[in-house]
């Protein structure tokens, strides 16, 4: 499991767990249900029950714990920032004045909630990015979206290409650490700059990053034609989906949690 | 008895779109089943181009070009010819599709329209002969150049092909994934009849070829054996940009025939004191 | 004043459960007019030490000084006038082109210097000569434009025109053929001859014996060997290191001289198989 040591977030994890094992199209879906099931939440045991099914679901999958942390540490700016927003501006009783900011007791339950929702929100795709890999996904979304094709709609082409740009992505993140080193020890400067400067000091990083796109994806074209590759048409799957009772289930399950905390949710004794 | 031909060129002349060369002169030379044939040549020598219309990427601009059997200029026969051509390019990350190695595998017999049972067997085969069977979740990023190009290799095998080209499939690598490539690639050979076009600039990796095929650039200077080769003098070959190996160099000079167990420092010193204490006790007397 | 490496250490990583080290006590200088090859596996530390020599990393522990200049504390400014004294050339430099001409791609590194377009003008002419182009054909073309070598070359050009004092190559040998590889030797010694303190990464030891006076062996983030030819040949007759083989006509030299031949002492691969070519023959 040495391979672990550079993962981004939420990257594939394989651990051969019953999750893992679902179709993916099944955890898509819940995926979709729970999302909208935690924009609903508005209470903080709703909330709670949340977090306590997602730890489940971890537990299920065999993940470690640190994806949590490492989860949460990514968009911990994005949640602050967040948090921040609600807690000096909304309205409500006054707890708290420091000049023209004021922290109200409705400021910081709004903080707390939408802290909650967001990393709810981020953690749950996790789940789905950590238990299914790129290709997976790929192949989910292009089946739940083949009736589309019937109007016309690329969805074969579609991801072919997310599976491929998937694929670079971790490629490409080290070949621009590498232009940017070499530009630098050129003398050019990246980090400073008014926002014009910056700009301008990017096109030695960009040129020859779309210069190498461009020539990788030429080099990829020829081997896929290399291997056959005609577009959709008469390809088959190694990795067959069979849709079984297991993925009715979750994904009946999944509908019925969402729909239920949604209600309840409104209805509880610590809504708002 | 003679086995029968899988490939030959027959006074093939290509000019790229806008060139005002031919990058492949009048190229004439023919492969047989089961047979190992090392392309060699400096670089721009047109190697690579004749390489790309084994697999019909590139239709001959003049001559006849038949793999398998069938004529590469022939537009329908192309698909036919490319699942019977495996082919491994240079750069080890260009080639890869799929984030995840068993994955990546697939895609050539995905394409082919191979059933899933099917596909399941040739991926872990190819796996198998590769050696990469222990890392088949991986994440494919994650993976050594040497792994890549092993990778690439497996890609082209699980098609069951007849041909397996590689075009210069160490060029990008360390020593460590140069050795695991050449290892691989003897192993392979050994008990099976594919035939493989070895593309490269270094003729110490072409060592475990039947044949030799020499462009200079764009013309065929040499088409023989590997002991013929050897015998050509050394200028030659560096006038045609051919990497000789000092190891190489020294025998030549030297007057003395090519021996595949004299290639390390040790072997030939031996060899090389013994040969002159027998000399010199033969001329003292 | 030499660059020196103190007791250099480095982690990637540090803190995290997947910490590697990279750099583990490294010492070592880098003189001018001198050629020092850097030579190990992947996976040695040479790319983590190559880019401690030119302030792009900074050592954890030790001291990395840059013509007395100590890199640790050392102020963005200093930085960059170290990243104009020590010129560090990627491995394919060539792909980190992106200017419209061969002149602009070459006057880059001087214009961030800030120097005026006067001198700006005859430093690029001047790099382009130093690597054996006549900047006369190439000065209006676009780079991508250009043969194989000629990228390279240019590339090479592109570090050059910072004048710097030390040179530092990542694997140079890269992509070149025969003739690719004569070209460069021939360009290192210009270089050097010029003043200029090399240091080479190479898998090819056959290109580091030829080219450089000392070398570094890598091992596991470790110095494994430091010194001269001859004392790094030495060193491993007792003490081979892993992974690592002589140039074949160095061995070879080596062994006849063991097995009592009187063969002169060249470590040089070229003039080791001369040696011995001359030896056989009698003369």
């Amino acid at each position: 499991m040495q391979f672990l040591n550079h993962l981004m977030v939420g990257q594939y994890i394989p651990t051969g767990s019953p999750v893992h094992r679902l179709d993916p199209r099944a955890k898509i879906g819940a995926l979709f249900f729970s999302l909208v099931g935690i924009f609903a939440v508005r209470d903080l045991l709703v909330a709670s029950i949340w977090a306590l099914i997602f730890l489940a679901l971890l537990r299920l999958s065999r993940l470690p714990f640190w994806v949590v942390t490492r989860g949460i540490r990514s968009v911990l700016l994005l949640v602050v920032i967040t948090a921040s927003v609600h807690l000096f501006f909304a309205e409500g009783r006054a707890l708290l004045e420091i000049g023209p900011l004021r922290i109200t007791d409705q400021g910081v339950w709004f903080a707390l909630l939408f802290s909650l929702r967001l990393t709810l929100l981020i953690l749950y795709s996790s789940l789905l990015t950590l238990t299914t890999s790129p290709f997976e996904i790929a192949d989910g979304l292009e089946r739940m979206l083949k009736p589309l094709s019937r109007v016309g709609f690329p969805s074969h082409e579609v991801s072919m290409m997310l599976t491929i740009a998937l694929r670079f992505i971790p490629t490409l993140m080290d070949e621009a650490d590498r232009i940017v080193k070499a530009q630098v020890s050129r003398g050019a400067r990246i980090e400073t700059g008014g926002l014009m400067g910056r700009v301008r000091a990017f096109v030695p990083v960009l040129v020859p990053l779309f210069f190498s796109v461009f020539k990788r994806a030429e080099e990829l074209a020829v081997a896929m034609e290399s291997r056959c590759y005609r577009g959709g048409e008469g390809r088959t799957r190694m990795k067959e989906m069979r849709w079984s009772l297991r993925d009715s289930l979750f994904l009946l399950a999944s509908l019925s949690v969402a729909v239920a905390l949604g209600l309840w949710g409104r209805k509880g004794p610590l809504a708002l | 008895m003679a086995t029968e031909l899988v490939c030959s060129f027959e006074g093939v002349s290509f000019r790229y779109a806008g060139s005002e060369e031919d990058a492949l002169k009048n190229v004439s030379f023919s492969l047989r089943r089961g047979r190992w044939l090392a392309v060699l040549g400096a670089n721009g020598s047109g190697k690579s181009t004749l390489a790309k219309h084994i697999n019909a990427l590139l239709r001959p601009t003049r001559g006849k070009c038949l793999v398998l059997g069938l004529d590469t200029s022939c537009g329908e026969a192309v698909w036919r010819i490319r699942s019977g051509v495996g082919m491994v390019f240079q750069n080890p990350d260009n080639q890869i599709v799929s984030s995840v190695v068993e994955e990546d595998v697939a895609f050539g017999p995905e394409n082919l329209g191979v059933d899933p049972g099917e596909i399941r067997r040739r991926v872990d085969e190819a796996l198998e002969v590769v050696g990469l069977k222990g890392k088949r979740s991986f994440p494919t990023y994650m993976l050594s150049g040497g792994e890549k190009q092993r990778l690439a290799i497996a890609g082209a095998l699980a098609m069951e092909p007849q041909i397996l080209v590689l075009d210069e499939p160490t060029a990008m690598l360390d020593p460590e994934g140069r050795e695991e490539i050449l290892v691989f690639l003897s192993r392979l050979r050994s008990g099976r009849d594919i035939s493989i076009v070895y593309v490269t600039h270094r003729l110490e990796e072409a060592l475990f070829a039947d044949e030799a095929l020499v462009l200079s650039r764009g013309e065929a200077v040499f088409w023989g054996s590997m002991e013929e080769l050897f015998s050509a003098d050394w200028e030659t070959l560096r006038r045609w940009g051919v990497d000789v190996p000092d190891q190489v160099r020294i025998l030549r000079s030297l007057g003395l025939p090519f021996s595949r167990e004299l290639m390390d420092p040790r072997s030939m010193a031996s060899f090389l004191w013994e040969s002159r204490s027998y000399a010199d006790r033969a001329q003292g007397g | 004043m030499p660059i020196e490496l103190r007791e250099v250490s480095y982690v990637y990583h540090k803190g995290l459960p997947f910490e590697a080290r990279a750099l583990d006590r490294v010492s070592l200088t880098l003189s001018e007019g001198e050629c020092l090859g850097i030579a190990g596996r992947t996976g040695s530390g040479k790319s983590t030490l190559l880019q401690h020599l030119n302030g792009l990393l900074l050592p954890q522990e030790g001291e990395v000084l840059v013509d007395g200049v100590s890199l640790k504390g050392a102020s963005r400014d200093q930085l960059r006038s170290i990243r104009q004294k020590v010129g560090l050339v990627f491995q394919y430099p060539e792909q980190q082109f992106f200017a419209e001409t061969v002149f602009e791609e070459v006057a880059f590194a001087p214009r961030n210097m800030g120097l005026p377009e006067g001198e700006v003008r005859e430093r690029v002419l001047w790099s382009l000569e130093m690597v054996g182009l006549d900047p006369g054909d190439l000065l209006d073309r676009s780079p991508f434009s250009l043969s194989g070598g000629q990228m390279r070359r240019v590339a090479i050009a592109s570090v050059l025109s910072m004048r710097p004092k030390y040179l530092v190559l990542d694997e140079p040998t890269s992509g070149l053929d025969l003739e690719g590889r004569g070209r460069l030797l021939e360009m290192l010694l210009r270089f050097k001859g010029s003043g200029m303190g090399l240091a080479v990464v190479s898998h090819d030891v056959d290109f580091l014996f030829e080219a450089c006076d000392r070398l570094v062996l890598m091992s596991g983030g470790r110095v494994r060997a430091l010194g001269s030819l001859e004392e790094v040949v030495e060193a491993l007759a007792s003490a081979p290191a892993e992974g690592f083989k002589l140039p074949f006509s160095t061995a070879l030299l080596m062994e006849l001289r063991g097995l009592g031949a009187r063969v002169p002492l060249e470590l040089r691969p070229s003039r080791a198989m001369e040696a011995v070519l001359r030896w056989f023959e009698g003369r």
